[in-house]
């Protein structure tokens, strides 16, 4: 097996009294897409902003290339190679789209910005024509381009998303997922995480179900795109139902890789 | 935790507020060997030195009458009251004082504002306040025969300045500005009249507020007023700037102002701009300059005319009780009898307004930094 | 009453824009420091009030003359005053970082007091007189004769705020401080330092206000313990005017203010040329809180 670029070991996240995240492990091995799933408030948000040093760790590891940032604050990170592109995008709204980019550099030395800036708009067109508008005028699908451009611009070794596809238009999600598709080819290594478990798992190599807290289920991606409780309570298909998280304990059956 | 503490905090901080606000005064029961004297004014903030100037000049006088044997063997006692030159703190004070019957008279109230806020207080509680400062004439016409005032009236050096300019320089075209309170606009008014009784012209009345420290508007009126002198109705740090921030700005002009300006701190503001000032106080005798050549021995510095007009207070007061008796009343009836009494301004006498009669004037200009005579 | 000629105009207009400078610059400061921290720094007008102070005292030591005195004296205020807003920000507001933004404000107006009551023990409570070795005259606009100072005020008002907009536009520095401004935690993962950041903009903010605490005090001749008060007024109604958070909004709504507390000044009555102002500050915080030009600028430090 490849050498894990992340690797989380028992990792607990505790708001006051809410655990938010309890116990949780899983790797991310160099140049992988893996996909994290999991229904509302299951702990995955939390288990990113963990990662990025923005949630209180109450227990566990991180390991970054084999080094522990568990502690290390959220400013630092950028410049050890992790990037987060945080739930509902988070662009600098009121500054420019080109000054959004800048600040994506803001870890990088000031001479590659320049050079990353030319690659990023060779990869997003789009973001060249609109760079002098204020990144809050873009519509919903450019601004996750955008944010997603933003994290690029600091060379990360990983990739963090949470939900990139929320609240964007089918023909919108699915070119985001074809663009992280294409990152993965060009050798970025991708944390997903995703409420759209379908989309999730067809782009990812491997997956883990997240509830209440816990990793419930693990494996490679289309293996648990076929596990039948998988489909009923995260492709919302079936049963024309959406998740349902109250019936996931079933699912306790651990690794079946 | 930080909440119980924050509370804690604010609780400490307001009754350390509510200690500092009062004073722990007034405990000393009516003596019978003793004439307690208040002196109220300012004795905190920006005018603090006004009501400082108070004290020691009564204290000085006081010394030196209980040195003498006292009032018939009873010691004069000066307590200080602070009204913070508020009129609101006033009303507050002057009840205070009039409602301690071991006080049997009081001196001071900076402000002819302050002076009024004050003085139905004191009738009302049968108290005689001296005034030593505030210096509106009506004070004095308002048939409360309970306030005396040993300082001037402004209408005096007003009117000695009017005629000078106008009678003497032939300066006839005259630009005002005066303080927007009590005192400015009287004394104000005073040199508007008896200028124009002169014959002369007010070609600019400007009038400012209180603690104005940019007088930008009114300069760019009297550059363009065309004006041969400027009158101001002002306190020495207001007339200072004024003066400073004309000349800046390219205003060539003569300058004149009311006693008020009177300070050590008029020129050290002022500087350069300042110079050729000239104003006009009432003549200051050999009494006068004796108790200055005292307080300038005991604290070093130049004294103000407060500390002379507290000082006279006091003896008024001293007098007062020694020919009436040590009782409010007896005090009240002691001062309206005096006549010629031999005090720090040269022989008091009052008219019947119970206002300090008054006669000569001298002119003072700034040279070289410090207030000098002038003549004409 | 008064007439109104050409002169007399340009004259108010002038002066107006002087100090409407200087209170672009405080509201500037003012307007920085609330952007990044969300908490109004209520003891900025103290900063302005030491560094007249400071200048004030070091000024015998700066025994050159003219034009370059002015230049030397307003390096060191800025220098003065990003020191001292450092230090504010370092034991006042770093602490309570954490802690309800209320207990934020109560320490910088209990700062505020505090401050003032130190210059006054230091320097005394009476007003001081602030002369620079520099008189730079009159100056002839058309028909007006005006003061060449106000318009050196103006000038160094302007290029001050314009060297900010250049490096808040221009640099990563500038960014980082609008990324803040903005969303703290995002620009954190952007990999700013915010707590830096802060400290910059306390640094930047209060530089400002040094520079235009000397200002007034040479345009007014004149350095008191209690000056900053009226200082925080403007550059707090300033600020609102413009719209909180609104730089552009700030230096702009400033210079109106002052042009228009001249004229109100000039053709209302100085009696009532504050309350006029105060009713007016009421009336945006209650109808147009976002400020009177918050929309027609719509971007933000
Ligand atoms: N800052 C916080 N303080 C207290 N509780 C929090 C905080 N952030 C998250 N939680 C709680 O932690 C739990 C996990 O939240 P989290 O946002 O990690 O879930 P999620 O899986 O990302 O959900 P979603 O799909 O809705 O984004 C929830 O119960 C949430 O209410
Ligand atoms: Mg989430």
């Amino acid at each position: 097996m490849r050498e894990p670029v992340l690797a989380i070991t028992e990792l607990t996240v505790q708001y006051g009294g809410i655990r938010a995240v309890d116990g949780a492990s899983f790797q991310v091995a160099e140049g992988e897409l893996v996909a994290i799933i999991g229904a509302n408030g299951a702990g995955k948000s939390s288990t990113l902003r963990a990662i990025a040093g923005l949630a209180p760790v109450a227990g566990g590891d991180i390991l970054l290339d084999g080094v522990s940032i568990r502690g290390v604050p959220a400013h630092e990170l950028p410049r050890r190679g992790l990037a987060l592109i945080p739930e509902g995008r988070r662009v600098f709204a009121d500054l420019s789209v080109l000054d959004n980019l800048y600040l994506g550099g803001y870890s990088r030395p000031r001479e590659e910005i320049a050079g990353d800036l030319r690659q990023v708009y060779e990869l997003f067109p789009i973001l060249r024509e609109r760079s002098h508008q204020a990144a809050g005028t873009l519509s919903g699908g450019e601004q996750q381009m955008l944010a997603i451009a933003r994290a690029l611009m600091s060379r990360p070794r990983i990739l963090l998303l949470d939900e990139p596809s929320l609240g964007l238009a089918p023909v919108i999600v699915q070119q985001v997922f074809s663009l992280l598709r294409h990152l993965r080819e060009r050798g970025v290594t991708i944390l997903l995480v995703e409420q759209n478990a379908r989309l999730a798992l067809e782009a990812a190599e491997r997956g883990y179900i997240m509830h209440t807290g816990r990793i419930v289920l693990s494996g490679p991606a289309r293996e648990l795109a076929k596990n039948p409780e998988v489909r009923e309570r995260y492709f919302g298909t079936a049963r024309g139902s959406k998740s349902n998280p109250e019936r996931a304990p079933e699912l306790t059956a651990g690794d079946s890789a | 935790m930080n909440i119980v503490r924050s509370r804690l905090l604010a609780l400490v901080l307001a009754a350390a507020f509510i200690l500092v606000g009062c004073d722990i005064g007034g405990l000393a029961g009516a003596g019978g060997d003793q004439i307690k004297i208040a002196v109220v004014g300012p004795m905190s903030g920006d005018a603090a030195t006004y009501g400082q100037d108070f004290v020691r000049g009564a204290q000085m006088a006081a010394e030196k009458i209980n040195a003498a044997g006292g009032v018939d063997g009873k010691e004069i006692v000066i307590e200080q009251f602070d009204d913070r030159n508020d009129t609101t703190e006033t009303a507050n004070i002057a009840q205070r004082i009039g409602s301690d019957s071991s006080i049997l008279a009081s001196m001071g109230h900076f402000t002819s504002s302050t002076v009024y806020a004050a003085m139905p207080i004191y009738k009302a509680n049968g108290l005689p306040l001296v005034v030593i400062s505030a210096s509106d004439p009506k004070i004095t016409q308002q048939g409360n025969e309970w306030v005396f005032r040993v300082s001037p009236t402004n209408d005096l050096g007003a009117q000695a300045t009017a005629d000078l300019l106008v009678q003497q320089l032939g300066l006839t075209r005259i630009a005002t500005f005066y303080l927007n309170t009590d005192f400015g606009k009287s004394e104000h008014q005073y040199f508007v009249e008896r200028v124009q009784q002169n014959g002369g012209t007010i070609v600019l009345d400007e009038p400012y507020q209180p603690d104005t420290k940019d007088f930008t508007s009114g300069i760019i009126k009297l550059k363009n007023a065309g004006a041969e002198a400027v009158y101001l109705s002002s306190y020495y740090n207001d007339a200072a700037l004024l003066i400073k921030q004309a000349v800046a700005s390219g205003v060539q002009t003569r300058w004149f102002a009311s006693a008020a300006i009177i300070s050590n701190q008029f020129p050290e503001v002022g500087g350069e701009a300042v110079e050729g000032v000239i104003t006009a106080r009432v003549a200051q005798g050999e009494n006068w300059e004796a108790v200055a050549a005292e307080y300038r021995q005991k604290y070093g510095a130049e004294p103000t005319p407060f500390v002379i007009y507290a000082y006279a207070a006091t003896q008024a007061i001293a007098e007062a009780a020694r020919q009436g008796g040590a009782t409010r009343d007896g005090i009240r009836q002691g001062l309206e009898a005096i006549e010629n009494l031999d005090t720090a301004i040269g022989p008091l006498s009052f008219d019947q307004n119970r206002q300090a009669i008054y006669t000569e004037f001298e002119f003072l200009i700034v040279q070289d930094g410090q207030f000098k005579p002038w003549t004409p | 009453m008064d007439s109104v000629t050409i002169p007399v105009l340009v004259d108010q207009l002038v002066s107006g824009l002087a100090i409407g400078g200087v209170y672009g610059l405080v509201a500037l400061g003012f307007a920085l420091i609330f952007g990044v921290l969300r908490v109004a720094q209520f003891a900025h007008g103290e900063v302005y009030m030491l560094v007249a102070f400071l200048v004030l005292t070091a000024l015998p030591a700066l025994p050159l003359g003219g034009f370059s005195q002015f230049g030397l004296v307003l390096v060191l205020a800025l220098f003065l005053g990003a020191a001292i807003g450092l230090a504010v920000e370092r034991v006042v507001f770093r602490p309570l970082m954490a802690a309800p933004h209320i207990a934020a404000i109560i320490s910088a107006i209990g700062l505020s007091i505090a401050l003032q009551y130190l210059a006054a023990f230091l320097w005394g409570a009476e007003l001081h007189p602030f002369v620079l070795n520099w008189a730079p005259g009159n100056l002839t606009l058309g028909p007006a004769t005006i003061p060449a100072f106000k318009v050196v005020i103006f000038v160094t008002a302007l290029a001050l705020l314009a060297g900010l907009q250049l490096v808040l536009r221009r640099t990563q520095l500038g960014r980082a401080i609008r990324a803040t401004a903005s969303d703290p935690e995002t620009a954190r993962l952007m990999g700013i330092n915010t707590i830096r950041i802060i400290a910059a903009a306390f640094a930047v903010g209060s530089a400002f206000a040094g520079a235009a605490g000397v200002l007034v005090a040479a345009l007014y001749g004149v350095v008191y313990s209690s000056m900053g008060i009226a200082a925080l007024v403007k550059g707090y109604t300033a600020t609102v005017i413009g719209g909180v958070g609104n730089l552009v909004g700030a230096v702009i709504s400033g210079l109106l203010l002052g042009v228009f507390e001249v004229l109100l000044e000039s053709y209302v009555s100085p009696k009532w040329s504050d309350a006029i102002i105060f009713a007016l500050l009421i009336g945006v915080l209650v109808l147009r809180p976002q400020g009177l030009l918050g929309r027609a600028i719509p971007e933000r430090l």
